[in-house]
């Protein structure tokens, strides 16, 4: 078919424009960055902070307290990073399904995960040029004095890096339809902040923030690096996981985007596990694996809480993958595959792992024991994550079901605590055991003789959960084997046995 | 506005042995409702065809199906002879989707809109700005290349979706209600592109509810009732179809108020009401035969009615549409299940 020559009066004009980004960019960082650098939010925003921050400085040369200022200074960079900035993600997807534009992403070449990426970059990218526009004013102050330029980069970075975790985190949120839920997970998001923004404060305004940083540069060059390469490996993984989480979240119901998010997962839950126990086991106090515990803790939670509330996969594609390589592969599926019923056995197997870490801790520990130390606290919060998989309060929304049972498990602890406690009947916190999270709740409530008691028998009560949701995604494991069936079949091999 | 928008590029694979769309004992529910129940039809290569149905009656979720963006619950849907479920990605490569309702982005412009898809297709360079230029050609955007994408009509609106849905050049279109909520002069303009891309031989699926426009443009038309397909066939043999035998359709004005023609209607014999129009209304007489058609009209003067106009009509697409809706209600439609021939380009490829 021939082309029409195109009337290059009015396009001569025009098309140039289009050369600001090069294709070298993704289309999503492209078009964020031509909509976000636009909007009223962002250069509003942007001005308040300026102003703001040059007031506080010109505020010194009245004779301000150099101390208050500083802490102002940050308390306003903080909030601009982890709170003003990461929020403007808070509804990025869920405007796009609304408005009917994430279809018409869905029928371009741009897979979901790059969708989340180039809003990730787009976003983080104007948080950056926000913590760049800090830099000119931390040499301000350096020279009205009072600053340690040291430790104020330290922070910086921390804000930095802690904003492109939120940012991700709220990305991925922002997939979810109702409003609620998503208000709820960004208040989550926020009080996973705070230990962040104390960490900062303490860093700026504590002395004792000072020997650490000596302490720190003290270290050997390869421990130094170790530590920022922890650090950095975990935030890269955090905000690749949320980004993962998300693009699942939206991606057509035909594409996997689980089987590789597993992987990751259980390659970095590997190495983090194998980190614990080296520093619990090599380190003379063994209580330093708790920084390999702490990450992996909150990873682990955060792992099972996405795949207990995936979909069943409904596409043969969605299992493909693994089915055509073999029966070994057909076997790891029944952990790897997208859907909430393979996700049961692939939790089980992460939550083993912090656990394991706290046994060795216990075990090497002098001031932990068995019974009354952390341990079987935690297996109650791991075995909490299950509870939802039997328990349907809201049947149409897997995910929000997910935190409905929880906060209402939640809020059934708090009351059975304050109904022991008002009318003075602790016996009756022995109620709580028969779930994980109000098992934690009615400990409190007994007596401190039998505590130990009852927190192995709310372990044991909770680990029915766990059985139950076994058994239940066993049941399910049906819908797999009748995918992998036709994923064959239009591969043309043998389908694999029943059993 | 350009006369054609097809690429330079090479065609994107499609087997043209099989119907350009083939859907075979497509089903969908939703909870409790079957929003598809056993839909079959094909439409062979560069055939325009308009899926009519009352709202609810699946063509969307239809339309959604075929367009990979939702999963059939059983049954099978190919597209330029992939399947939809296993191969997505070839499908969309072929595929322009107009939704019913979509949004443009804040703070875009019309060329940045479609520079944006057009990175997001794969065009690079000089290729893409080349391509932007003649889609912007053929649906006429130029002028407005500089507007905010979020701030114009409705038909601008629609002329700059179309033109997203043909930056790669798809051979298969499918347009949900895209003339819905336009004024007449854009709807004449969006019916001259659809006519445009039909004679480059696009295969078209165009749902609507202005069926007298579809009748014109389609070369077929698909009835969707209940999540089922009940016709298929072209706009004549609709109308034929669920025509009564022995009846005619007469369409009579009257000075002063049309209540006392409705008034009479209901009272004598023969005479059904079809709808009141403004200056009297339209009638169904039992009869086909001069003498008694000519004797209403006596009876009507007889009666005092102040005729001003009494005509014999041709059918209408709607009128036969909602014909069709009541004879599936009373179980007298003979419903024509569309064929599915495979077999036929088959034949003419080889």
């Amino acid at each position: 078919m021939a082309i029409k020559e195109a009337r290059h009066s009015d396009m001569n004009t025009t098309l140039p424009m289009l050369r600001d980004f090069s294709d070298r960019f993704s289309p999503i960082v492209v078009k964020e960055l031509r909509q976000g650098l636009r909007t009223r939010f962002f250069t509003s925003a942007l001005i308040l902070f300026h102003t703001l921050i040059i007031l506080l400085l010109v505020s010194v040369t009245y004779g301000a307290p150099l101390e208050a200022v500083n802490g102002i200074f940050w308390g306003i960079a903080g909030f601009m990073l982890l709170a003003v900035m990461p929020l403007r993600g808070f509804a990025a997807l869920h405007t796009e399904a609304t408005d009917g534009t994430l279809d018409m992403l869905t029928l371009t070449s741009i897979a979901s995960f790059r969708i989340l990426y180039g809003k990730w970059v787009a976003l983080y990218s104007q948080a950056l040029l926000v913590a760049g526009s800090i830099l000119p004013y931390m040499v301000a102050r350096y020279f009205f004095g009072g600053v340690e330029i040291l430790r104020e980069v330290v922070a910086l970075v921390m804000l930095v890096l802690g904003s492109g975790v939120i940012t991700a985190a709220l990305l991925a949120f922002s997939s979810q339809g109702p409003l609620l839920l998503r208000i709820f997970l960004a208040l989550c998001i926020g009080a996973g902040a705070v230990p962040l923004g104390f960490f900062t404060a303490f860093l700026v305004s504590a002395s004792q923030a000072d020997t650490m940083v000596r302490e720190f540069f003290a270290l050997d060059l390869w421990e130094q690096c170790s530590i920022i390469g922890g650090i950095l490996a975990l935030v890269v993984y955090a905000v690749y996981y949320f980004l993962a989480l998300g693009a699942s979240r939206i991606a057509p119901p035909s594409e996997n985007h689980s089987t590789q998010k597993r992987l990751i997962a259980l390659a970095v839950h590997g190495v983090l596990m194998v980190t614990g126990l080296l520093l619990c086991f090599l380190c003379t106090n063994p209580e330093v694996a708790m920084w390999a515990y702490v990450p992996l803790m909150f990873l682990t939670l955060i792992v099972c809480m996405d795949v207990l509330t995936e979909e069943m996969p409904r596409y043969p594609t969605t299992v493909a993958v693994l089915v055509r390589r073999g029966r070994l592969c057909r076997l790891a599926g029944r952990l790897l595959h997208p859907g909430w019923a393979s996700g049961v056995l692939f939790s089980a197997i992460l939550c083993v792992m912090p656990l394991c870490i706290m046994m060795g801790i216990t075990w090497k520990s002098p001031s932990l024991d068995w019974d009354d130390g952390p341990f079987p606290y935690l297996v109650c919060v791991f075995l909490a994550v299950f509870v939802p998989v039997t328990l349907r309060i809201n049947r149409k929304n897997i995910f929000a079901n997910w935190w409905v049972v929880q906060l209402c498990s939640v809020f059934a602890g708090n009351l059975l605590l304050m109904f022991c406690h008002t009318m003075n009947a602790r016996d009756l916190g022995v109620l709580g055991m028969f779930t994980p999270i109000t098992a934690l709740f009615g400990v409190n409530c007994v007596d401190y003789s039998s505590r130990d008691s009852v927190l192995f028998l709310g372990c044991v009560f909770s680990a029915v959960w766990l059985i139950a949701a076994l058994v239940r995604a066993k049941m399910n494991f049906k819908t797999y084997t009748l995918l992998e069936s036709e994923a064959l079949e239009q591969a043309g091999q043998e389908p694999p046995s029943q059993s | 506005m350009s006369s054609s928008v097809s690429n330079s590029a090479p065609a994107h694979e499609m087997d043209r042995s099989q119907p350009a769309v083939v859907v075979e004992d497509l089903h969908r529910t939703f909870g409790a409702l079957k929003a598809v129940d056993g839909v079959s039809f094909s439409i062979d290569h560069g055939r325009v065809v308009g899926f009519v149905g009352a709202n609810g009656a699946g063509k969307t979720t239809t339309m959604r199906i075929m367009a990979t963006l939702d999963s059939p619950g059983s049954g099978k849907v190919s597209m330029g002879g992939h399947n939809v479920v296993h191969h997505p990605a070839k499908v969309r490569r072929l595929l322009g989707w107009m939704p019913d309702s979509f949004g443009t982005y804040e703070h875009m412009t019309v060329l940045e809109y479609l520079d944006f898809y057009a990175r997001a297709l794969g065009f690079k360079g000089a290729d893409r700005l080349r391509r932007i230029q003649e889609v912007m050609d053929f649906t006429d955007l130029t002028p407005l290349a500089d507007r905010m994408s979020n701030k114009m009509s409705k038909g601008q609106t629609q002329r700059l979706c179309l033109g997203r849905a043909l930056l790669h050049d798809p051979q298969i279109l499918i347009l949900d209600e895209p003339a819905a909520g336009l004024d007449p002069k854009a709807r004449v303009e969006l019916k001259n592109l659809i006519r445009i891309l039909a004679q480059e031989g696009k295969t078209i699926l165009i749902s609507s509810h202005i069926l007298s426009e579809l009748g014109e443009m389609c070369d077929s038309l698909l009835f969707i009732d209940k999540g089922r397909i009940v016709h298929h066939g072209d706009a004549e043999s609709m109308v034929r179809g669920t025509e009564t035998a022995g009846e005619t359709l007469v369409n009579v004005q009257i000075a002063g108020e049309p209540a006392k023609l409705i008034e009479w209607a209901l009272t004598a014999p023969l005479i059904k009401i079809v709808e009141e129009t403004k200056r009297g209304a339209r009638l169904r007489i039992q009869a086909v035969d001069e003498d008694t058609l000519a004797g209403v009209l006596r009876r009507m003067i007889q009666d005092g009615l102040p005729v001003l106009d009494y005509h014999r009509e041709e059918r209408r697409l709607e009128d036969a549409f909602i014909d069709m809706l009541g004879q599936i209600d009373k179980n007298t439609f003979k419903a024509q299940p569309p064929e599915i021939r495979p077999q036929k380009n088959a034949e003419a490829a080889n």
